[in-house]
């Protein structure tokens, strides 16, 4: 304003000056003092503006110089935090982490209030399914037509990205956005779950570790015990066991014998947590910590190392009748083909007897039975941290002399095989119960746990675990030089008024090497079929046994356990009481 | 007349100034350095994220799953049996050829006109011939044939082993039960012999190589 007031003030008195030049002669001096105090005037105010500006920029400088804060180094660590936690198993390797990802959005107000299309739907339907090329193209028209916003694709690659901006059409927009990504696929998805789109996990640890997964503690990856490489070994064989048998599902677990923690579980049929749809929520259900079975003949050894340690066998060569069924009441407890007039323990093991199964149990007594299942789990949830535990179905009380006998042979109660694998472990190891754990144990942090067996017991059942192996109907799952030792179990599916005679749960409960276990190893069938590939059998040593002794040489020397032929337990002192009796 | 008291105060103020100039000088330059650093800073991030990408990907590609349907496929590999193992040094050294050696040579003398030895020391072309037609010779006889140069003064030690390759991983310990020296044969003819004895070809390289002339060899280096 000063600038334009005193622009018209110095242009009149020179336009003035201009057409009064000739009348006004005598003041020419007095103007041209004038004009020169306007033009210094004028100079000395644009310098000014000049200087001012010039020290506002110099200012400024100096300020963004001195207390700028646009330069401060950002912190790595602080910049590549994930919103969530990774989760990696025992070895490092990553299964779940935070993964920017582009996905095929479809945004019909990006060119504002325009047609949503450049071109026609159908020209650019074609081109998406040039670079895409399992879509539909008459679907991916008619998305396109709806106008609705909305997934053409969840998730696609950077370079497929690339591509879709080269079709030039800004409705199609590749979003890049964070998600969570499971690089091997369906890999242990039990035990991971997912996340859903709420941001909270699912299902597996996912959901355990949500608050650690999310919290300030999100930077360090949350370690499972689990073995990526075991577990995809063991889902593989029983897969295959699985296709092999037509089973309905499969489930498995791995244990450390001596820390409870879980090297591998898996449960089939299984989902893709890349990928939740709506039909495969059923497949969600986790076979081995949340259905309970009745697991049939994997329950023996267990009585007989009650007994054992109960001091009511007295001796491995001590017999019992087994020519006829054994009555109890209006029960009648039968094996499933005649063995023999009278077999010891050795023998009734390897064959899987009920009926000795059942008067050993009968000798032992309900109390000490029931005591003994009792210190061994069965009677509560399963230990382990995933969210899906299933409760045994389990008798309170007091129990009959039918139920104790009952239950020596795996009927009557119902638990997971996960409780199984625990009761395992503890049978032996030495002896000694510990939860089940799903998080990775520091060497020598291993938890007391409680005693369940003596010493001598567990020698003596890692003894005739492996005679079952070597000689009874665990064969099939010996695999060589890895000393392995275990149990079959084959019980019928309750149903309707009674036993359903059809469908079947097969399971195989082992542990390697038996002169120093270090893993227990169980696997189950759920309704497997006779095939021909089954030599049209059905029962554990048709299906479990043999997955057990596929799996054992794949994962023994990725656990450090190597095979040796040369190396076996001792079992001079039982062996020659196999030759009895038949 | 320009004042003491001026020249003082000009004086002082071209030390602040001189000072200021340096201090804003040095602060630049530690700016400049920060944003460096936050450049580097940056760039790291963005290669880091990067690798997450690449190693996502690597793993995506290779997982578990993958990696077995490509074996049933393709390679067909299965678990390693019981005898593929060694569980101890003894059967690690099981696998390897025993040595008889002779006595230590405390003082030796190479007369390198005379002897074949330095004829094939001298002609390293040879060698392999000479090798292979004397362990032709040895493991005909199927036993261990220690060679040494006469008239020379040198006591070339040397063995050959007389058991057919191929069979043994495990090697026992009987070969030397077989070994039969001869501390004073002449070696000259074994040398001299025509190729007709060499194996034919194909024979894995570990039957063809004769420890001879690599002893033979680094004695004559002597």
């Amino acid at each position: 304003m000063a600038t334009l007031a005193l622009d018209r003030g110095a242009r009149a008195p020179f336009a003035e000056t201009q057409d009064t030049a000739p009348r006004r002669a005598p003041n020419r001096a007095e103007d041209r003092a004038q004009m020169f105090g306007v033009a210094r005037a004028r100079v000395t105010l644009i310098a000014f503006l000049f200087a001012m500006a010039t020290a506002v920029l110099v200012l400024r400088v100096l300020m963004l110089g001195m207390f700028d804060a646009g330069a401060v180094p950002v912190r790595a660590a602080d910049t590549l935090l994930p919103d969530r936690g990774e989760i990696t198993d025992r070895n490092g390797v990553v299964l779940a982490r935070d993964f920017q990802s582009y996905a095929l959005w479809f945004n019909p107000e990006a060119m504002d209030g325009g047609p949503p299309l450049a071109r026609p739907a159908r020209e650019v339907a074609r081109e998406l399914v040039a670079i895409f090329p399992d879509m539909n193209e008459a679907d991916l028209t008619r998305k396109l037509e709806s106008g609705k916003a909305g997934y053409l694709r969840r998730r696609i690659l950077p370079a497929e990205a690339e591509r879709v901006y080269a079709i030039g059409e800004p409705a199609l927009n590749p979003p890049s956005e964070e998600s969570r990504y499971y690089p091997e696929g369906d890999l242990a998805a039990h035990v991971l779950g997912y996340v859903a789109a709420d941001g909270k996990g699912r299902v597996g640890m996912e959901q355990v570790f949500d608050a650690a997964l999310t919290g300030s503690s999100r930077g360090t990856p949350s370690v499972l015990a689990i073995d990526a490489r075991v577990q995809a070994a063991f889902e593989d064989e029983l897969l295959r066991g699985m296709g092999l048998a037509q089973a309905k599902g499969a489930g498995g677990v791995i244990l450390d014998v001596d820390t409870g923690e879980v090297i591998a579980l898996a449960s089939l049929p299984t989902f893709d947590p890349n990928r939740i749809v709506e039909q495969d929520m059923d497949k969600m259900f986790n076979r081995v910590t949340n259905q309970v079975y009745e697991l049939g003949s994997t329950f023996k050894p267990l009585t007989v190392a009650a007994a054992l340690d109960a001091g009511t066998i007295r001796s491995m060569s001590q017999e019992w009748p087994a020519g006829r069924g054994l009555r109890v009441g209006k029960f009648t407890i039968r094996d499933s083909h005649p063995i023999g007039a009278s077999l010891n323990t050795p023998q009734a093991l390897a064959h899987s007897s009920n009926i000795v199964t059942a008067q050993i149990a009968d000798d032992l007594g309900s109390r000490r039975m029931k005591a003994k299942m009792e210190d061994l789990g069965f009677n509560e949830r399963p230990y382990i941290e995933l969210p899906a535990r299933g409760f045994p179905i389990w008798r309170s009380g007091e129990w009959p002399r039918l139920t104790t006998m009952t239950v020596s042979y795996g009927h009557g109660v119902a638990v997971t095989p996960l409780h199984l694998a625990s009761a395992y472990a503890a049978m032996v190891n030495g002896g000694i119960w510990r939860p089940a754990t799903l998080r990775k144990i520091e060497e020598g942090k291993a938890p007391a746990g409680r005693r369940v067996f003596t010493e001598a017991t567990s020698a003596r059942m890692r003894q005739l675990l492996r005679l079952i192996v070597t000689s009874g109907t665990g064969r099939k799952a010996d695999a060589p030089g890895f000393r392995l030792g275990g149990k079959t179990g084959s019980a019928e599916k309750p149903s309707a008024g009674g036993y359903a005679r059809s469908s079947l749960v097969t399971t195989f409960a082992a542990a390697f090497p038996m002169d120093r276990p270090r893993y227990v190893i169980v696997a189950m069938y759920d309704e497997p079929k006779g095939t021909a590939a089954t030599s049209f059998q059905r029962t554990a040593a048709w299906n479990a046994a043999g997955a057990v002794g596929r799996t054992v040489p794949r994962i023994g020397p990725m656990l450090g356990v190597y095979p040796d032929e040369n190396r076996d337990i001792d079992m001079t002192d039982i062996t020659p009481l196999m030759k009895r009796g038949h | 007349m320009i004042s003491r008291n001026f020249v003082q105060s000009l004086f002082w103020a071209g030390g602040v100034a001189l000072a200021l100039a340096l201090f804003f000088a040095i602060m630049l330059q530690v700016k400049a350095v920060n944003s460096d650093i936050a450049m580097t800073e940056r760039s790291i991030i963005a290669t880091k994220k990067q690798l997450m990408v690449l190693e996502t990907e690597f793993q995506t590609r290779a997982r578990q799953q993958q990696l077995v349907q490509w074996n049933q496929v393709d390679f067909g590999y299965t678990a390693p049996r019981a005898d593929q193992f060694v569980d101890a040094s003894g059967s690690l050294a099981m696998l390897g050829r025993p040595v008889e050696v002779e006595d230590a040579v405390l003082m030796a003398q190479a007369d390198v006109a005379s002897d074949r030895f330095a004829q094939v020391a001298t002609q390293p072309a040879e060698r392999p011939e000479a090798a292979e037609a004397s362990f032709a010779a040895a493991s005909a006889e199927n036993r261990v044939r220690t060679a040494r140069a006469d008239n020379a003064g040198i006591r070339q030690l040397a063995a050959v082993i007389e058991k057919p390759r191929p069979a043994a991983v495990r090697v026992e310990a009987k070969p030397q039960a077989k070994v039969e020296t001869r501390p004073s044969v002449a070696a000259k003819p074994k040398v001299a012999e025509p190729k007709q004895a060499a194996p034919p070809p194909g024979t894995r390289f570990a039957e063809r190589f004769d420890l001879d002339s690599v002893i033979a060899g680094s004695e004559g280096a002597n």
